[in-house]
Parts: structure tokens; sequence; C-alpha cells
């Protein structure tokens, strides 16, 4: 497979302004490849630079903007060159003309030429027009092209049990295999193949996803539960693990789609951050090995009750953490104190001979009220923190956990960041940004708490070496404290046992050698303490039941984490 | 030649330009009427201070500004003793002053200063209307035409810096944000004087900019970035020079985010 070398393209930021709100990029570098998107990321070329690659890169952001991919019945164009296209001429012009106030001139003027004057006022209309067979333009080569199969294989949900990689391979491998088909033109055949038979069927007992359920999940033996749990917008969706298991899978069908299959093709986009990982059996670092992308949450439902963000504020563990005191301060207005204050002097002068008492806070003295510390709380919202039942699994008891703590320390003045962090594989490690450094903690905060999307898997050495680099970058403080909040298995993707505790104990020590203070929190994890003490290291973690017992125990931990890094720190100087 | 101007025309000539986009004159106005304090929320360089300014001059008012930071004390807003040759002599602060002229005293980005130094305002805010001078054992009556305007950036930082929420009830509120693409070029185009094509483009790429979330930028570029970009253009600067110098530079440090804003600019505008 030809591959080209690639200048790095900051597009990020050009797609995120366009579109409205943070995209992925991943760049194509098979020779000829057109630009798509499956309503997620964007899939650019390569080959052309960045600002000849603007028109393709501004296309594809106007769909996302304008919801192209997300139209009822995208499935219908799977087979049909021609009817893509319509769709694509339709839905550029659309989504263009809805954005059209920050889209550029030259641009806009661009697209003229391929004017429909149809007019469609969302994406369904636009696939009625398409599917209607109405002479529209042909697109040209910088529209990209529609991949309706990438979009559907991104929402695929079900219940379903346990997935298997080999599973999931002939699934990738019979999709491949109708891409070609498609690819042939040769819609006949298409038609004929079985399992397009399947995906084309109306819904119910033996409809596509029922189907699906038991091709991918081997479940005949009851195929009533198959047939009633795979629809998408059904109530009655498998519960627990189960549902679990099928968001993974959905997940790993399109980080497959992103990675396992064509990772030759894609390169991820310099925004994303590579880290390296620690192998412990070879006592070396695997450069590079990681790749960890900054999301915005966006679960479509709430994994938990969001009352429990409701809570009042915490006045103990607001008490408790308000004595920590860290550096010292000079504090004018004092009674006592090494220095006299010039101004507060003559004040006092002026006072007196006027006939006033004044003021005799005139010195200024050096105290211990300084803080300066800037917290990031790394909240892991993996699928194995939904273990337990009802309203108090670990994810409510973590969810509870962070939340009052970034409440907590906002309150005091200190400089409070929150992301939740998830896996799938070494090459999608995922942040969801909840709270940065530099953004007030408010409603939107709130709102994207509650789009906390809990699933996938913990590499947690990726997370904790991406979130001391924030901490690094985007503090500011002189002390900085990362609180993780896990139920301290580590796994994901080749990232298991002793490998992944080792790694997770030398990301934590990289973050002290920088003068980063690391605190493993487990709230109401089964974890016992052997298992904690393998993951972090014996001095790093506290274990607690629920959120309420962190009055009594944080500010300890706390202290000692942070004598700890900056005793680290100081060898490190020395 | 004077009679070329009627009263009114005058008036607009001399008034500071400011192009509404909602009700907020006509708010202003009644709240002037009333008496009532008037608080001006919107983030940096939205227009709250040229509304002000604008509004001072319609309503044929002396306007007191005062910058609010963290160290101002409430000495500095209502006055203090100074030595003068051995002699202690009284020296009115600005908002004494304001109170004694009857004008428009604008507290920008009051948020800034600490609540000891804004309780001196309270009275002021409610239906008392009067200042304390402590010292001078003084209680000033504010006369109809004084005006008190507060303004504060509501994206910004500390929740504990917050006004307090007795300040807040007092106050009359108007919110600003940045004008509709229509409204702005407009503004750009009056402000600078360049041609609307360029103005247009300006704004096309400051409404891109402004799709960025704060978890990208924790700032964002105001109209008054852009006024700066359309002058130094009307300056012989190539387009992208001049938004990179009024845009982007003043907007962040982080090298990598610069190169990100860089794209976004050579896509918007020519060399
Ligand atoms: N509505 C408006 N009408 C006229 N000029 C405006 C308007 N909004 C912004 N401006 C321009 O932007 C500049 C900055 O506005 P300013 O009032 O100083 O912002 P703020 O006080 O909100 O920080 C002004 O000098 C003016 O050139
Ligand atoms: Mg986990």
């Amino acid at each position: 497979m030809a591959s080209v070398s690639i200048e790095p393209h900051p597009l990020r930021m050009l797609a995120a302004a366009v579109a409205g709100s943070p995209v992925a990029v991943s760049y194509l570098t098979e020779p000829g490849a057109r630009c798509w998107t499956d309503g997620e990321r964007i899939y650019l070329s390569a080959e052309r630079q960045a600002g000849e690659g603007g028109r393709e890169l501004l296309v594809q952001c106007a769909l996302l903007a304008g919801g192209a991919l997300k139209a009822v019945g995208l499935r219908a164009l799977i087979g049909s060159i021609e009817q893509r296209q319509c769709f694509l001429v339709l839905e550029v012009e659309r989504c263009c003309a809805s954005i059209a106030e920050r889209l550029p001139r030259a641009f806009l003027n661009a697209l003229e030429p391929y004017r429909t004057g149809q007019g469609p006022q969302d994406a369904e209309e636009s696939l009625r027009i398409a599917r209607s067979r109405t002479r529209l333009p042909k697109p040209p080569e910088w529209y990209g092209t529609l991949q309706p199969w990438a979009v559907l294989r991104r929402n695929v949900r079900g219940g379903g049990r346990s997935m298997d990689a080999r599973k999931l391979e002939q699934l990738e491998a019979r999709l491949g295999s109708l891409e070609a088909e498609q690819a042939d033109g040769d819609e006949d055949a298409l038609v004929r193949n079985p399992f397009w038979k399947l995906l084309s069927s109306p819904l119910g007992k033996d409809g596509f996803f029922a189907r699906f359920m038991r091709e991918i999940f081997d479940m005949q033996s009851s195929p009533d539960k198959a047939a009633d749990s795979g629809i998408e917008g059904s109530s009655e969706m498998v519960s627990g693990r189960a549902s679990r298991h099928a968001l993974d899978l959905g997940k790993a069908l399109r980080s497959g789609l992103a990675v396992a299959i064509p990772s030759a093709l894609l390169v991820p986009e310099g925004g994303a951050h590579s880290y390296p990982e620690w192998d412990g059996s070879k006592g070396r670092y695997r450069p590079d090995w990681t790749s960890v992308e900054e999301v915005a949450p966006a679960a479509d439902e709430p994994c938990f009750d969001e009352t429990l963000l409701d809570a009042a504020t915490d006045q103990p563990l607001l008490r408790s953490l308000a004595s920590l005191c860290l550096g010292f301060r000079r504090h004018a207005g004092q009674t006592a104190g090494d220095d006299l204050v010039l101004d507060r002097l003559i004040r006092l002068a002026v006072d007196l001979r006027t006939g006033h008492s004044g003021d005799e806070r005139i010195y200024s003295a050096s105290l211990r009220t300084r803080r300066d510390l800037g917290v990031l709380i790394l909240l892991d919202a993996s699928s194995s923190t939904l273990e337990g039942g009802g309203n108090d699994r670990v994810v409510d008891r973590q969810v509870r956990a962070a939340w009052k703590l970034c409440r907590t320390f906002d309150r005091l003045g200190d400089r409070v960041a929150l992301y939740g962090f998830h896996s799938w594989g070494r090459t999608l490690v995922r942040f969801q940004h909840l709270k940065a450094f530099d953004e007030r903690l408010g409603a939107e905060t709130r709102k994207r708490m509650g789009r906390l999307s809990v699933a996938g898997y913990t590499r947690s050495g990726a997370a904790i070496r991406h979130a001391t680099e924030l901490l690094d970058a985007h503090s500011g403080t002189p002390f900085k404290l990362l609180l993780l909040i896990s139920d301290g298995y580590p796994y994901d993707d080749q990232y298991e046992g002793e490998y992944a505790d080792q790694d997770t104990r030398k990301a934590l020590e990289e973050a002290r050698a920088r003068g980063v203070a690391c605190l493993c929190l487990s709230v109401g994890s089964d974890a016992d303490v052997v298992r904690l003490e393998r993951a972090w290291g014996s001095a790093n973690y506290l274990a607690i039941g629920n959120a309420t017992e962190m009055a009594a125990r944080l500010r300890g931990a706390v202290e000692r984490a942070i004598g700890a890094a900056a005793r680290k720190r100081y060898v490190a100087a020395a | 030649m004077q009679g070329a101007f009627s009263a009114d025309d005058r008036r607009t000539v001399d008034q500071p330009y400011y192009l509404p986009s909602g009700n907020e004159i006509e708010v202003f106005e009644a709240a002037h009427r009333q008496r009532l304090p008037l608080m001006l929320k919107g983030p940096t360089g939205c227009g709250k201070t040229r509304l002000v300014e604008h509004m001072a001059a319609r309503l044929g008012l002396p306007l007191i500004t005062i910058a609010c930071h963290e160290d101002i004390t409430a000495a500095d807003l209502v006055g203090r003793y100074l030595l003068h040759g051995g002699e202690t002599v009284w020296v009115d602060g600005p908002l004494t002053r304001a109170v004694r002229r009857g004008a428009i005293c604008y507290l920008d980005e009051v948020v800034e200063a600490r609540a000891d130094t804004t309780v001196v305002i309270h009275p002021l805010a409610d239906h008392r209307r009067e200042l304390h001078l402590e010292r001078l054992n003084e209680t000033l009556r504010a006369p109809d035409n004084f005006m008190l305007v507060l303004s504060y950036n509501p994206g910004y930082q500390s929740v504990l810096k917050d006004l307090k929420q007795s300040t807040r009830q007092r106050m009359v509120g108007i919110e600003l944000g940045y004008p509709a693409a229509e409204r702005e070029v407009r503004i750009v185009v009056r402000e600078s004087g360049i041609d609307e094509a360029r103005a247009v483009e300006l704004v096309k790429l400051a409404h891109a900019i402004r799709k960025l979330d704060a978890s990208m930028l924790p700032d964002v570029c105001s109209t008054r970035t852009l006024v700066s970009t359309a002058r130094l253009l009307c300056e012989g600067l190539s387009p992208r020079a001049a938004a990179t110098a009024a845009m982007l530079l003043p907007l962040c440090d982080d090298a990598e985010v610069m190169r990100g804003l860089r794209e976004v600019v050579n896509t918007y505008l020519p060399e």
C-alpha cells in the first residue's frame, strides 16, 4: 500500500470552527482517495496540501454541521452510486446554505455551478429527492464521497452476549465483500448477497437487527429475545451487561474501521496526542505507542441519574480542603509583621491628624495561606464501572465523587479541570472534555457531565500521561494535583495483567518526576488492597466506600501526595 | 451654515456611533428615566463601553468611567484625604464626583473589584440613591440625572468573585453579545472605513472562530479585534498579516493553537 509522507496539518481547529463543534480528522494516504465522513470523524485525503484541501474539508464540515449523515433511512442509498451522488449534491447545497455566514465567499462561489434548484428542508427530503431519480448536477471530486455503510456501522446498537474478535472479523469481511460488490457497480450481485438481504429487509422478528444479533452473537437459542432487543429506539434494550457489550461492540466496529482494518491508510491528525507505553517485561518504552484524542462527550442519554449532580455543597469536605495550604503569601493589613506598609502608615498618620482613630493594621507578613493549586480530575468512564445494581453502581459513586471534588476545589478558588477517559485499543484513547482549566464551572459543565459516555476499556497509562501533559501546560499553578478516580482495573486491548499494571505505575512515576502529585481514588470498587497496590503502587491511593467519606480522609492523602511529588521534583532537579 | 443642522442632527453628529442589536437603547433610556441602576453583561469587546458613551451623549450627561481591578479600594472610588504641604486636603473620588455632578458613572468589569470595595455602591443602587462619605461624615443624595452602570463579562473565571445576589437584584440588566453578521459588517465598515466586501470576509472569519469551544480556545475574537484588523487593512497590510496581528496574536500564545488558527485564517482570507 502506497504511503505518502505527510505534513502534519493542524486542521482540527479549522474543522471545529466550520462544523461548529470539535471533529476528529484522519488522513487517507491511499492515492486518489476521496474524503468522506462517518458523521463523527472526517477522513481527508493526505495528498492535497492544506490550502488546497481546504475546499474538501469545508464540504465535509458543512455536512456535519447540517446533520446530513443523521438522515433517517440512509440505508436506502447503499447500492446506488447515482442516488448517493444526488443526495450528496443536495445536501452539500443545503448544509452550506445553513452556515453560509461563516463560509468564505470564494468557497460559496465555487459551489455555484452545482446548484440544484431544489431547496430541500432537511436531509430526509434530500433523500426523497435523490431516490426520485430527478436529474441533478454531478458532484465534483472535491465534494468527496458518501459512505452510508460506515455511518450505519457507526450507529449499530443492540443487545447481545460477549463479542469475540473472530465474529467481528467475520462481520467486517462480509461488509467488505458487500462493499466490493457495490464498487463493481453490479447491483444484481449485491441484491443477491444474503447479507444484503438481511440488511435491507424490514425490521421485525426476521428483520435486520434480529438476524444481525443471531449472526453475530449466536443467539439462536433465544431468537425472540434477540428480535426484541436490537431495534434501534426500542425501549426494550437488554439491560445491564448485555447492552453494555453491545455498546462496546458498536464502538469496536467503529474503531475497527478507523484503526484495525485500514490502519495502514490512516494517520491521526496532528492534534491527537501520541504517548509511549512502558513494556515492563522488556524493560523499555514503546515509543508513540498510544494515541489520545479529546472529544466532546456525546452520549445520547445520560448513563447515570442526573439528580446525582444536585447534591448540596459538602460542607465538611469544603472545610477540610480549605485548610489545605501549601505555600507562603504576603499579606498586607496585619497588626504585626516583618514589614511596614507605607500606604497604610500614611493613611494612619492622616487619620490620626484629622482626629480619627485610624486603622492600625499597617504591617505585612508572610503567612502560609497560599494554595496556587491546579487539580485535574480524571474519571474512569469505562464499562467496567457499570458493575453493581440500580443507582449505586461504581460509576454512580465515581461521578458523585468527581462532581463533588470539582465543585469543592472550584469553590475554594483552585484551578480545576475534569475529564472522563476510556479506550478501544492503543490508538483510540478518548478524553471526554467536561471542564477545561480555563472554563468556568456552570450549567454548561453540568450539561456535558450528563452526556458523559461510559463504555469501552481502561488504558490508564496513556490517560495519566495525557493528563500530566494537560496539567503541565494549562494549570499554570506551582502545585499540580492529578486525581484519578477509577475502579482499579486497568484493562484494554493488549493491555492486561502485569503489563497494564506496570505501565500504569510507570506513568504515575513519570508524572511525579515532573512535579505532578498523583492520587488515585477508588470509590466503592470491589478491588482489594492487593489489586489497588498492583495498579497504583503502595503509597498513592485512597480506597473509600463512597463520596461522603472523602471529607475525613482526602486532605491527608492529598498533602502526602503533594509532598511526595515535591520531593521527587527536588531529587530530579538535584 | 448653522441652520443646516436641526438640533437632533447635531446630536447624532457628536454622538459616538453605536449600532444597536436589540432594544438596548430603549431599556437604557427607560432605566435612566426611572433612576434604576443598569448592569451590562457581555463578552469583552462587544460594545458595552461604546453603548455607554453613546447613551451619555444621547442623554446629554457627563460620563465618568472607572476601570475596576482587584486592588481598587473603596477610598479609590469615594475619595480620601491627602497630605498637602502639611495640610490634609479631602479629594473626591470619581464615584463621588459623578454623584455630585449628576453624571453616568460606569464601573467597567465590576466583578474584578473585591466585595468590600463594591459595598459602597449598594446604597446608591437601591431606592435610597445615596452615597455615604464616612470620612467627611456626610451623605450625598444623588440627583435625578445620576445613573450607575456596571459591566461584567459573564464568561469570566472565578465564581467566587461573582456579583453578590443582593447587588444583582437591584439592577436592570442588558445582555449584549457579538452582533449578527450583517450588523457586524456595518460596524466594521463604519469604524474602519474599509470596503464592504473585505469587511464581509473578516466577519465570516470571526464567526467561524467563535464556533471554537472553550476547550480549544479560551478567548474569542471580538468586534473590537475585527475593527482593529480592518484598520490595519486600510493601512495597506495584507488580509492575512492584518488578521494575524490584530486577531490571532492577542488571542493566545499556544504554538499549536496558533498553527491551527493560521490554517483557519489562510482558508478564509487571501494573501
Ligand atoms: N454595536 C456597536 N456599534 C458600534 N461600534 C461597536 C459596536 N460594538 C462594538 N463596536 C466596536 O468595537 C469596539 C469595542 O467595543 P467596546 O465598547 O470597547 O467593548 P467592551 O466595552 O464591551 O469591551 C468599539 O470601539 C467599536 O469600534
Ligand atoms: Mg475499566
